[in-house]
C-alpha cells in the first residue's frame, strides 16, 4: 500500500493560517492502514487544531469528514455540499488523493496534511518499510522476489557493492544487503545462473513522469496505444 | 500515553496535565494518591486554558 | 592507436606494480597538490586519482589527471557511478581519452549521504559492472546504445575494484567474475590488513588471470579506535588488526602503523598471488618514501 506519515503539527498550522472555515478530509484506505490519515487520525488532528486555536482565541472552525478513498471521483463528489461552506481543505490522503481532491474542487485551496513516502508493507505494528519503486519493469523473476531497485540503497543491478560489510548495507548497518539476500535466495532455489551474467542498465523510459496506464480492454475508448 | 502527551505538547499544552494510572477497583489508597498527585499538578500548572472552549 | 602508456606496458610485463591514491584539491587550482605529486611521481608507476571520494566535493578527476600528465605523472582516473548518468559518463570518458587519459578505474562509489552534499540525487544510472562493459564498448568505438563513434577509437586500460575478504564472500566472487567477463585489464582490492584474510577468496577463485593489486591503506590513529564498520565507507579494519595496536601509546601508534604497512607491502611482494600493491595514504602522500 501507499505509506505516508502525518506532517509536523506546526507545518500544518502554518498552511492553515488565516482561514476561517477549514474542512479536514481523511481517507479510509492506505493512509488509514498506516495510521496517518484515516478517520481516527482526522479526529485527533481536528481536536488538536481546535484546542490550539482555542488557546490562541482563534475563532476559526474545523470540520471533519473521512472518505472511503480520495483517488476515485465517486467518493470525492460526496463532499460537494460540505465544501461549499469552507474556505480551505486539508487532506490527509496520499499525494495522489490530495491532488485529485484539488482537481475536484478547483475553487478551494487544498493543503496536504501528510508526507507520502513509498509503496510498502506492514513490517510490524506501527512499522512500515518500502518494497517497490514502481519502476514499470518488474524484474522480481530474475532476482528471486527481492527488488534491488528498492532494497539496495544504490539501486544496483549487479551487486553487491564494495561497501557491503558482514552482509550489511554500507549505508545502514542494521539492514542486510539486498544483493546478499538475492544471492542467498537464488542459491537456495538453484537459480544463481540468472545473475551470473551482467544485468543490463535500467530503461528509465518506463518511469517517465507522469505515468499513465490504460487497461487493454479500454484502449479503443481512450485512443491509446498500449503502455 | 506517551504519544498522546506528545500530541498535547505539539499544540502547546503541558503534557503533565494527562496521566494514566493502573488502579485495582478496590485499591482506595492508590486512588487517593493518584487524585492528590493530579490535584497538586493542576494547582501548580494553573487552570486549563481551554476550560471554556 | 596510440602507443601503450607506462601503466599498460607494465601490466603486460612481469614488473611488480606500485600505484598510489591521490585526491584532487577541493578547489580550482591543481597546483595545491604540487608537493604530493612531486613526491609520488618517481616512486610509483601511476597515481590513482579519486572521484569525489566519500561523496565529498573535489575537483573532477578529468581535469586533475590532465594536470598530472602535464607534470610528467601517469594517472589512473577513477570514475564512480554515483554522480553521473550513462550519457555523462561516456561523454567524460571520451573527453578523458581526448586529453590523453587512458587508464580508468571504474567503481560504484560511496553513497551520497557520506559526503558534503547529502541531499543530492544518488545517480547510479550504471553500476560498476555495466560501467566496465561500457568501457569495453567505447574501446570498439561504439557507445552503449550501439551507435558508432567518429574518429580514432579510444583504447582505455580499464579495471575495477574487488573485495577479497569479509562475509559472505560468495556474492563478491560472483560479482568479480562478472567484472572479469567485461575484459577488465586490472583489479584493485579493497584495503587488506593481513594475507590470511584473503585465503578464502583465493580458494573460491583459484585462478585469477587478470593482474590484481592488493590495496594497503595507511590507517589513521583515530580510525583504529573507532568502530570502523559503518564509519568509513569501503574501509573494514578487522578486529585482529586493531588488537595489534591495543596497548600502544598515542604518538607511538603512527610509527607502528607505518612499520606494519611497510612489512605488509614486503609480504605482498613475495606472496605470488598479487601483481602489485596500491597505496592509500590518506593525506600522507608526501611521506611515501618512508614506506617504500
Amino acid at each position: 500500500m501507499i505509506v505516508a506519515s502525518r506532517k509536523p503539527f506546526e507545518e500544518i498550522k502554518k498552511s492553515l493560517a488565516g482561514y476561517q472555515n477549514i474542512l479536514v478530509v481523511g481517507c479510509g484506505t492506505c493512509v488509514a492502514v498506516c495510521l496517518a490519515g484515516g478517520k481516527k487520525e482526522v479526529g485527533l488532528l481536528t481536536s488538536q487544531l481546535r484546542m490550539s486555536y482555542g488557546l490562541e482565541k482563534n475563532p476559526a472552525t474545523i470540520a471533519e469528514e473521512t472518505l472511503e478513498r480520495q483517488c476515485d471521483r465517486e467518493f470525492l463528489d460526496m463532499l460537494r455540499d460540505r465544501v461549499k461552506d469552507c474556505d480551505a481543505l486539508l487532506s490527509l490522503a496520499c499525494g495522489a488523493g490530495i491532488q485529485f481532491l484539488a482537481e475536484a474542487y478547483p475553487e478551494k485551496p487544498v493543503y496536504p496534511g501528510v508526507n507520502t513516502t513509498f509503496i510498502g508493507v506492514a513490517e510490524a505494528a506501527g512499522l512500515w518499510t518500502e518494497r517497490c519503486r514502481a519502476c514499470g519493469e518488474c524484474l522480481l523473476a530474475v532476482t528471486g522476489g527481492i527488488c534491488p531497485r528498492t532494497k539496495c540503497t544504490k539501486g544496483l543491478n549487479n551487486g553487491p557493492c564494495g561497501g557491503m560489510a558482514e552482509g550489511k548495507c554500507e549505508v545502514d548497518q542494521e539492514r542486510t544487503c539486498a544483493w546478499v539476500m538475492i544471492y542467498e535466495r537464488l542459491a537456495r532455489e538453484g537459480r544463481l545462473g540468472q545473475i551470473e551474467s551482467m544485468l543490463s542498465p535500467v530503461d528509465y523510459r518506463s518511469q517517465t513522469r507522469p505515468g499513465t496506464v490504460t487497461h487493454r480492454a479500454y484502449l479503443r475508448r481512450y485512443h491509446a496505444g498500449s503502455k | 500515553m506517551e504519544y498522546t502527551k506528545e500530541l498535547l505538547q505539539e499544540i502547546g499544552l503541558e503534557p503533565e496535565r494527562l496521566e494514566m494510572f493502573h488502579i485495582g477497583a478496590s485499591d482506595a489508597p492508590a486512588w487517593a494518591k493518584a487524585v492528590t498527585l493530579m490535584t497538586e499538578r493542576a494547582r501548580s500548572l494553573g487552570p486549563n486554558p481551554l476550560k471554556n472552549v | 592507436m596510440p602507443a601503450p602508456n607506462k601503466f599498460a606496458q607494465a601490466l603486460d610485463s612481469d614488473v611488480f606494480l606500485i600505484t598510489c591514491e591521490l585526491d584532487p584539491p577541493k578547489g580550482m587550482d591543481p597546483s595545491l597538490e604540487e608537493n604530493k605529486i612531486k613526491a609520488l611521481k618517481d616512486k610509483v608507476l601511476a597515481v590513482v586519482v579519486s572521484d569525489n571520494p566519500k561523496a565529498l566535493l573535489h575537483m573532477a578527476p578529468l581535469g586533475f589527471c590532465r594536470y598530472l600528465l602535464d607534470q610528467g605523472c601517469e594517472p589512473i582516473m577513477t570514475i564512480t557511478c554515483r554522480d553521473r548518468n550513462r550519457l555523462a559518463m561516456q561523454a567524460d570518458l571520451l573527453a578523458a581519452a581526448g586529453l590523453g587519459i587512458h587508464n580508468i578505474l571504474a567503481v560504484s562509489g560511496d553513497y551520497i549521504t557520506w559526503g558534503d552534499h547529502p541531499g543530492s540525487t544518488p545517480v547510479y544510472d550504471l553500476d560498476s559492472v555495466q560501467l566496465l562493459w561500457a568501457l569495453s564498448q567505447l574501446n570498439q568505438n561504439k557507445d552503449i546504445s550501439g551507435g558508432e563513434l567518429l574518429g580514432p577509437s579510444p583504447s582505455f586500460v580499464y579495471g575495477g575494484a574487488v573485495t577479497l575478504s569479509g562475509s559472505p564472500l560468495a556474492p563478491q566472487v560472483l560479482k568479480f567474475k562478472k567484472k572479469e567477463q567485461t575484459g577488465a585489464r586490472f583489479f584493485m582490492s579493497h584495503p587488506i590488513f593481513d594475507l590470511a584474510g584473503v585465503d578464502e577468496f583465493f580458494k573460491l577463485v583459484p585462478e585469477i588471470k587478470t593482474p590484481l593489486l592488493a590495496t594497503v591503506c595507511l590507517v589513521k590513529e583515530e580510525q583504529l579506535k573507532e568502530e570502523t564498520s559503518g564509519r568509513f565507507p569501503g574501509l573494514q579494519i578487522p578486529g585482529s588488526f586493531k588488537e595489534k595496536f591495543k596497548d600502544v601509546s598515542p604518538g607511538e601508534a603512527e610509527t607502528k602503523i607505518w612499520d606494519y604497512s611497510a612489512k605488509l607491502i614486503a609480504e605482498i611482494r613475495k606472496d605470488g598471488r598479487f601483481r602489485g600493491v596500491h597505496l592509500m595514504l590518506q593525506g600522507k602522500e608526501e611521506r611515501i618514501g618512508d614506506l617504500l
